[in-house]
């Protein structure tokens, strides 16, 4: 499998806090990659790292591509959509930010496919909490990215919306996209999760598949494993 | 760009401080003039046009860019590969257009109320004129939004810079009788060159129309590569 993202000692300090301390993350082609971490772990700002949006104090970030801010498709944690702007109007407009036109047809498609195609002309930022989820992910794969980064997509959903983003995470891996995702979650990633990273206080304590890392600190599960690592 | 463009365009035209700061205001104050000062009321077309049009730009535009950054659209903005500058002239493209938009609007209603001749070589002038002037506002109004934190603050700020640019110019009182300090600042205040050049539009006066051109140029270079150095993409 490509490496698609390589990163090395990756720092951030904010003021006197060291928020992401020396983590080395890499992400292969394909891969669901589950980053888990208590409020303030260092997730966000990692992933904003990654994203090129927060410059990192010292480490290195290596991409398969030069042009990665092509190939990468974002949700922010927030999923912001443009005020005053239709579902339809946004989808046009962040398809614009990649350089795409997007016709008519395919913005029905992908709405259709995410049961939004009712919402298409309603301004985004009407949407309910579980509806701008799935349209910031609609957004973030516009562009046919080779790799999706997530930042806590399920959060403030019910189950039913949780099961739904598990779903649509499992669909982009069957269409070949890597996906970094977020999480507090320990059902969600058990579920879809290929390999995790357990994330506290800045620093990387556990990356590997769930199940070997059970196998490996010999905890009954992810949930006690997670308490295991953070304490 | 093109698409960028287009929907801003079409999302500023449905806002409602579009509605009230660029249209009611000028029009009410076309009306009271009209009845309160009606041997003088013509003579106030390019102030209010001006004034209008400064409002818009710099006001309006300032708060929707805020707000956009508060949302934080500008930070998944930034994690696109569309170059900041890209964004930034698109869109303010689009509301120099409203600008342009609004002042002909203000203009007709001026013309019909004060039942005043009207010549399309002032269009014609005009229309650079309000085009240069309005992205000025527009790259100060990121400038703006960039250096506050909510929407309190803006409006102080935008305040303290927009009052001594409409009261250094000759949109309400003539300078001829300002202190010589007041003069010297309307010399260097671009809202003050914008008025000249509208005025000068009106007058068919081109050694003042270029004069303005040329200054208004000039600050919109300086403006672009302000908001394009300050512009800020989120809170953090």
């Amino acid at each position: 499998m490509k490496r698609l993202i390589s990163a090395r000692q990756l720092t951030k300090n904010y003021k006197a806090r060291c928020v992401v301390d020396h983590i080395n993350i890499d992400i292969q082609e394909g891969e669901i990659v589950a980053l888990i971490g208590s409020n303030g772990a260092g997730k966000t700002t990692t992933i904003s790292m990654l994203l090129g949006i927060v410059p990192q104090d010292s480490g290195t970030i290596e991409y398969w591509t030069s042009d990665y801010k092509k190939e990468i498709g974002t949700q922010l944690q927030s999923t912001p959509f443009f005020e005053g702007y239709s579902v339809e109007d946004n989808m046009k407009l962040f398809a614009a930010f990649y350089g795409m036109t997007l016709t008519n047809k395919k913005i029905d498609d992908k709405l259709a496919a995410f049961d939004l195609l009712y919402v298409k002309k309603t301004p985004a930022i009407k949407l309910s909490l579980g509806q701008q989820k799935r349209l910031a992910i609609i957004v973030t794969t516009l562009h046919n990215p080779k790799l999706v980064i997530l930042d806590e997509p399920s959060a403030g959903l019910d189950p039913r919306g949780q099961k739904e983003i598990q779903h649509i995470i499992k669909r982009l891996k069957e269409s070949g996209v890597a996906v970094l995702f977020s999480s507090h979650d320990m059902l969600e990633v058990m579920n879809v999760a290929d390999r995790i990273l357990i994330m506290h206080h800045g620093k990387i304590m556990a990356n590997g598949s769930p199940d070997g890392l059970i196998v490996q600190y010999q905890t009954q599960n992810l949930e006690d494993l997670f308490f295991e690592l953070t304490k | 760009m093109k698409t960028v463009f287009l929907l801003n365009l079409k999302s500023s035209m449905k806002d409602m401080y579009l509605l009230f700061w660029s249209i009611l205001m000028p029009f009410a104050a076309i009306i009271a003039l009209r009845i309160f000062l009606p041997n003088y009321s013509g003579g106030y077309i390019e102030g209010i046009i001006a004034v209008s049009v400064f409002f818009y730009s710099f006001m309006t535009t300032a708060f929707i860019a805020l707000s956009q950054r508060k949302r934080g659209v500008y930070n998944l903005l930034h994690a696109t590969p569309l170059p900041l500058w890209k964004y930034i002239v698109s869109v303010s493209s689009s509301w120099s257009v409203i600008a342009i938009i609004l002042s002909y609007i203000v203009l007709l209603f001026a013309l019909v109320v004060n039942q005043l001749k009207f010549s399309f070589t002032v269009l014609l002038y005009m229309t650079p004129i309000i085009l240069i002037a309005s992205l000025s506002f527009v790259f100060l109004s990121f400038f703006i939004s960039s250096l506050v934190k909510n929407e309190g603050h803006l409006s102080m700020t935008a305040n303290v810079l927009m009052i001594p640019m409409l009261l250094c110019s000759n949109a309400f009182f003539t300078m001829e009788k300002a202190p010589d300090f007041i003069q010297y600042i309307s010399l260097v205040n671009p809202f003050e060159w914008f008025l000249n050049g509208i005025k000068a539009a009106f007058l068919n006066n081109f050694s003042l129309w270029g004069e303005s051109l040329l200054l208004l140029i000039g600050c919109l270079t300086l403006t672009l590569i302000i908001s394009l150095k300050t512009f800020k993409y989120s809170d953090q």
